[in-house]
């Protein structure tokens, strides 16, 4: 795997800030009320209440830490080098020369010429576009059809 | 003829000075007097609770839930007290602060047929 915009790893920075607001004191207006005793002992858990207290659980603050790194991993826009990383439109040129028909490479190198277009228009992905005809340098020409291992995309 | 006026919200409970009123044999009322942000608190959200009369402080998040929580205690507070004046023999009068002050006693005790 490899990233087109590792600079982006920067946005990483995000999360300890997350984590550090997290321990900021929240500042609470205060009320006079006749009777403590009578009011409910809560208090919402989503901020600490002390100035650089043990980090405790939070879903909240997972669930704000997992989405800032989502985002981050989809900035540095990470990639997988596919097959033969064929351009979107790509021409193939075989020679198709008396040399090629040497048996040097069985059934001969045509043949196995031909075996590895096939295999190339194999691995184009669905935005490539398959080279619309193979020609030769001199005189044969090969349709789409005509090559074996051509897969309908 | 001896007359209680309180909120009755202390952490001390208020039922000796109940007492102490009947055992000196005084005919008498218990008013207890709440401001209506006492009776019914309409805020909600984080705030930083203080005691009016301990100064004690407590971090709180109120919700509707926990305003209920509050009206449901301050309700069993009003009854204990309602209820120990009663069986002493005291009337006993809720008032709100919002109403005016002046002639507020006077006009209560007419009103329980302690002042002809």
């Amino acid at each position: 795997m490899t990233f087109l915009a590792p600079a982006a790893a920067a946005l990483a920075l995000t999360l300890p800030v997350i984590v550090a607001l997290y321990f900021l004191r929240i500042r609470r207006p205060t009320r006079i009320v006749p009777a403590l005793h009578l009011w409910p002992d809560q208090i919402r858990d989503r901020q600490a209440n002390v100035p650089w207290q043990r980090l405790r659980f939070s879903w909240l603050l997972l669930l704000q830490l997992l989405v800032a790194a989502v985002l981050v991993g989809a900035a540095v826009q990470p990639v997988l080098p596919a097959g033969a990383g064929l351009a979107p439109h790509s021409i193939v040129l075989l020679d198709a020369s008396a040399s090629m028909q040497a048996k040097d490479v069985q059934p001969s190198r045509l043949e196995e010429a031909k075996r590895e277009i096939g295999a190339m228009i194999d691995q184009l992905g669905p935005q490539d576009r398959p080279p619309p005809e193979t020609t030769t340098r001199c005189a044969e020409h090969w349709t789409m059809s005509q090559l074996p291992t051509v897969r309908p995309i | 003829m001896t007359v209680l006026i309180t909120d009755g919200l202390g952490e001390s409970p208020v039922e000796p000075a109940i007492t102490s009123l009947r055992l000196a044999r005084q005919e008498g009322a218990v008013l207890q007097l709440l401001a209506p942000q006492e009776i019914a608190p309409d805020w909600t959200g984080d705030a930083r609770l203080k005691d009016a009369e301990t100064g004690a402080e407590r971090e709180f998040t109120a919700t509707p839930a926990t305003q209920a929580s509050y009206r449901t205690a301050l309700a069993r507070r009003t009854g204990e007290i309602e209820r120990a004046a009663r069986r002493r023999g005291l009337r006993f009068v809720r008032l709100s602060s919002d109403q005016p002050v002046e002639g507020m006693v006077e006009r209560t005790l007419r009103k329980v047929g302690l002042l002809g």
